[in-house]
């Protein structure tokens, strides 16, 4: 395989074990060493609360800095938890408690399973009518969620104890009488440690990547296969049931709810611990939240803001302005990491898999039929009336001028747009109906006319998102860290370096996307259209913004593409790549189909001379 | 008669306030949800104009004691200038950063508001000395206080006067554009800056009127008054399809009178 650039190029090495350990370890030692170094009871609560707020800041983290979904609501899911287990463990069971404080052992968990039931189904009842929502209407929504779940605390009397709210819900304590806050600070340290090592297994899990994904290109991330709409509903559960989850704690550790526990005000504050913290970072929330909370608790002693306790608000706000103004990321602008799997050392055999869906093709047989498409956008017409096949063993070139509805035709075969009338069938499937997630599945991969990666990822999670179909599966899975569970994922990473060496750049798998040079990213771009196995490949204008000698090297790949028996479609304006590497060309004008043909036909074809240079051009 | 009639003056005031968060939705594709704070500083700018004496961070502080209609012009200079600011140092840097940035700010800009009045005026309800119109009007059998009439007339002339400058004057027609497409209004000729910050002011102004008609029906002003106005105006906004003037309006006095019986809401909750 050539090598086409200059520069030497710098082969990472997989990153050293060791480093990954040193945030989880100090928090850990910081966490553990707490208690004893804190000066005082009253500290040690603060202490417990702060890891509350770690953990809620942690799940409102899956929503807005993951997924990117603003939720200003976030609080009902917490409230939900607290009330859960206050309504368990006074009502259901407080006979039983009174009786013997031992049973919280088996009572706590049930109360556990409850919240996060009931917190996810609230999840999926907001997450649901927003999943159609732009992120402003998003907000209302979310604002208006939250406070009907806090006027119906307010008034559900029977059942919530309206504004009295509960009391004498049973300590953190297996035994009767008081409880030193150690113990509830060490139970409640337990729980925030199994929530976050879940969360960031999720988030180094397809998972994890198919949200950042949607928010960095949510087009893009439905063409890789990722079913959009469950995932942005999966973060709403996730994200529920964690405010769920630390709610029973919570409310366990005050031992009273009442409707006045919640304010709207702490919604703005745990948003705002996330954006001070950085969003979309691991460490980032988890981070502000801490320094928030002892803040706070020290703010309290000083006697102008135990006078005005809008101060305190205030100040937050303020930073939060300040903040996204200067520094958006937020304090901690540590990497998220969207995969525990690392490479090799080596760069592996350059081999792309086969689709797996459906038998081998004889050569010449139809993969993919287009028949009388129509594409209609208001009063344009884009495709009049578009018929054509692509066949197994050829690269077909699609050309005309601009406007011609090439790429128009692209998208409606990619299942971004849907075609006003006409079939197309993939391997006898008809697909025009489809969404993009589910042509991907069927075969069909496509890349864009300008790149379009996750530029906030490197290049193997990038290529790993094009392998999501085959790593997605049973969401409990992915809460685990134990490496067992992932074998999948170690598989993956070696078909992704194989393809990365396939398209020749597995030298930079490591690198941020939005660090690569053009061609490097074309090449990365195409690496993962092929990570998801296709059948049949659709290149948009691969080589705009190309040198000579890259596009000659690209006209080689293309042709190295179809030998590993993947059709290709190829849009390009760059007459000398289309017309040498193409089999077949159909020339597209004005939405109609003027010739179809080899290129040494097309060249001299009266009606594609006419199109590009005009009647008089003879 | 009566109920709907209250509802109607509620809901003019919930209107203004649809109309700016609509306007300011057309030209930047955001929602202001600092309006609701904008709204009750419209309404304390014109108390502290009218009042001999007022309380400000805690001190007794001699007031101008002015004229009604001319703490009316303090209240809305008020309101507008503190638009105009924030749009200036909190907005206008994040210009083209993404959408979730914006409404992030937009929250804060509001809370920071909040609490600025809180410390200005206390957290408790301020009362707002309304002016003598004399005898409920008896108009169809029912009993109307004057001032709803004045605050549904003010509501709908204000609104209409707004309507008017958006589709006749140059500025309008710059509004227009830019809310349409803002590169190909600055490729016109556009100064898309300072039409923004115009539409601004203008929203602005219109949330001020909303708060001091509030303030003078309901008989107070408070730090916490614009939270639920503001909620509902924007579902009225959303209601009459949000971008549009006369839709945002007509949204809002169809909240106002959907309403169960506005004039028993003594005072928004205070805990939020």
């Amino acid at each position: 395989m050539s090598n086409t650039h200059t520069t030497p190029i710098v082969i990472l090495k997989p990153e050293l074990g060791m480093k990954r350990w040193i945030w989880p370890g100090i928090f850990l030692i910081l966490g553990l060493i707490a208690p004893f170094i804190l000066p005082g009871d009253k500290w040690i609560r603060v202490a417990a609360l702060s890891l509350v707020y770690v953990a809620l800041a942690s799940g409102l983290n899956i929503l807005v800095g993951l997924t990117g979904l603003l939720d200003l609501g976030f609080i009902a899911f917490f409230i939900v938890g607290a009330y859960t287990t206050a309504i368990f463990t006074v009502r259901s069971f407080g006979p039983v408690l009174e009786a013997n404080p031992a049973a919280l052992m088996w009572v706590l968990p049930i109360s556990v399973v409850a919240a996060i039931v009931l917190a996810g189904i609230a999840g999926t009842i907001i997450g649901y009518p927003t999943l159609r929502a732009r992120g402003d209407y998003l907000a209302i929504m979310t604002l208006a969620f939250g406070e009907i779940v806090r006027i119906v605390s307010i008034n559900w009397t029977d059942f919530t104890g309206g504004a009295v709210g509960i009391r004498n819900i049973p300590p953190l304590s297996i035994s009767s009488g008081m409880v030193p806050p150690t113990v509830t600070y060490f139970v409640l340290f337990g729980i925030v440690v199994i929530l976050l090592v879940a969360l960031a297994s999720l988030i180094a899990s397809p998972v994890g990547r198919a949200w950042v994904a949607i928010r960095e290109d949510e087009l893009v991330a439905s063409s890789m296969g990722i079913r959009t709409r469950r995932y942005k509903l999966l973060a709403y559960v996730v994200g529920a049931s964690t405010a769920g989850v630390i709610g029973v704690f919570f409310a366990h550790m005050n031992q009273f709810v009442n409707p006045d526990s919640f304010t709207l005000e702490d919604n703005f504050i745990v948003l705002s611990l996330v954006i001070l913290g950085g969003a979309g970072t691991f460490w980032g929330p988890i981070t502000g939240a801490v320094l928030w909370i002892f803040f706070q608790a020290v703010a309290k002693d000083i006697p102008l803001i135990q006078s005005h306790p809008e101060f305190r608000t205030g100040f937050l706000a303020l930073i939060v302005i300040v903040l996204m103004l200067l520094r958006p990321g937020g304090i901690v602008s540590k990497r998220l990491e969207l995969t525990r799997a690392r490479g090799g050392a080596l760069p592996p055999q350059g081999e792309v898999q086969p689709f797996a869906g459906a038998a081998p093709k004889a050569t010449g047989e139809v993969v993919l039929a287009v028949d009388r498409l129509k594409q209609v956008f208001g009063g344009l017409t884009a495709l009049e009336s578009v018929t054509f096949q692509l066949r197994h063993g050829e690269i077909l070139g699609l050309m005309g001028p601009n406007g011609a509805g090439k790429s128009t035709l692209l998208n409606a075969i990619s299942g971004v747009t849907r075609a006003t009338s006409g079939t197309i069938e993939a391997d006898g499937e008809r697909i025009e109906k489809l969404e993009s997630s589910a042509v991907s599945t069927r075969g069909i991969a496509r890349t864009f006319q300008t790149v379009r990666l996750f530029w906030d990822m490197t290049v193997l999670e990038n290529l790993l998102v094009g392998g999501h179909t085959r790593l997605a599966g049973f969401l409990p899975k992915f809460l685990s860290p134990f490496p067992f569970v992932r074998r999948g994922e170690r598989a993956t990473v070696a078909e992704a370096e194989a393809v990365l060496s396939f398209v020749d750049v597995w030298e930079i798998r490591d690198r941020r996307a939005s660090s690569l040079d053009a061609y490097q990213q074309r090449r990365v771009e195409i690496a993962r259209a092929l990570m998801t196995r296709p059948r049949v490949l659709l290149l948009d204008e691969p080589a705009a913004g190309l040198n000579e000698s890259e596009t000659r090297d690209l006209a080689r790949l293309i042709s190295r593409i179809r030998e590993q028996h993947i059709d290709v479609i190829l849009i390009e304006h760059d007459m000398d790549l289309l017309m040498g590497v193409s089999d077949r060309i159909v020339v597209l004008d004005h939405g109609v189909i003027i010739a179809d043909g080899p290129p040494n036909e097309i060249r001299k074809n009266p009606a594609v001379l006419e199109a590009y240079l005009g009647s008089d051009a003879k | 008669m009566q109920e709907i009639i209250n509802g109607l003056a509620v809901g003019g005031i919930y209107g203004l306030l649809a109309v700016a968060f609509s306007v300011v939705y057309g030209v930047l594709g955001m929602v202001n949800f600092a309006f609701g704070e904008i709204f009750m500083f419209g309404a304390f700018g014109a108390l502290v104009a009218t009042q001999t004496n007022t309380v400000i961070a805690g001190n007794s502080v001699p007031g101008a004691a002015l004229p009604t209609w001319l703490a009316i012009v303090i209240g809305l200079v008020v309101g507008s200038l503190i638009g105009w600011l924030i749009e200036r140092v909190a907005y206008r840097p994040l210009r083209n950063a993404p959408i979730l940035s914006m409404l992030i700010t937009a929250i804060a800009v509001s809370m920071l508001l909040r609490a600025v009045a809180t410390f200005l005026f206390g957290a408790a309800q301020v009362p707002v000395a309304r002016p003598e119109l004399g005898d409920p009007l008896i108009i169809l059998g029912a009993r109307v206080q004057r001032i709803d009439l004045v605050v549904l007339g003010v509501a709908v002339l204000v609104t209409l006067a707004f309507w008017a400058v958006i589709r006749f004057t140059p500025i309008g027609r710059a509004i227009r554009a830019t809310a349409e497409d803002k590169d190909a209004a600055r490729l016109m000729g556009v100064g898309v800056d300072r039409v923004i910050s115009t539409t601004f002011v203008l929203g602005s102004a219109m949330a001020a009127i909303a708060g001091i008609l509030y303030s003078q029906r309901y008989g107070f002003a408070a730090a916490t008054m614009g939270f639920i106005p503001a909620l509902k105006a924007l579902v009225a906004a959303v209601l009459g399809g949000i971008g549009s003037i006369p839709g945002a309006f007509v949204g809002g006095l169809v909240l106002g009178v959907s309403s169960p019986r506005p004039t028993c809401r003594k005072a928004p909750p205070t805990a939020m």
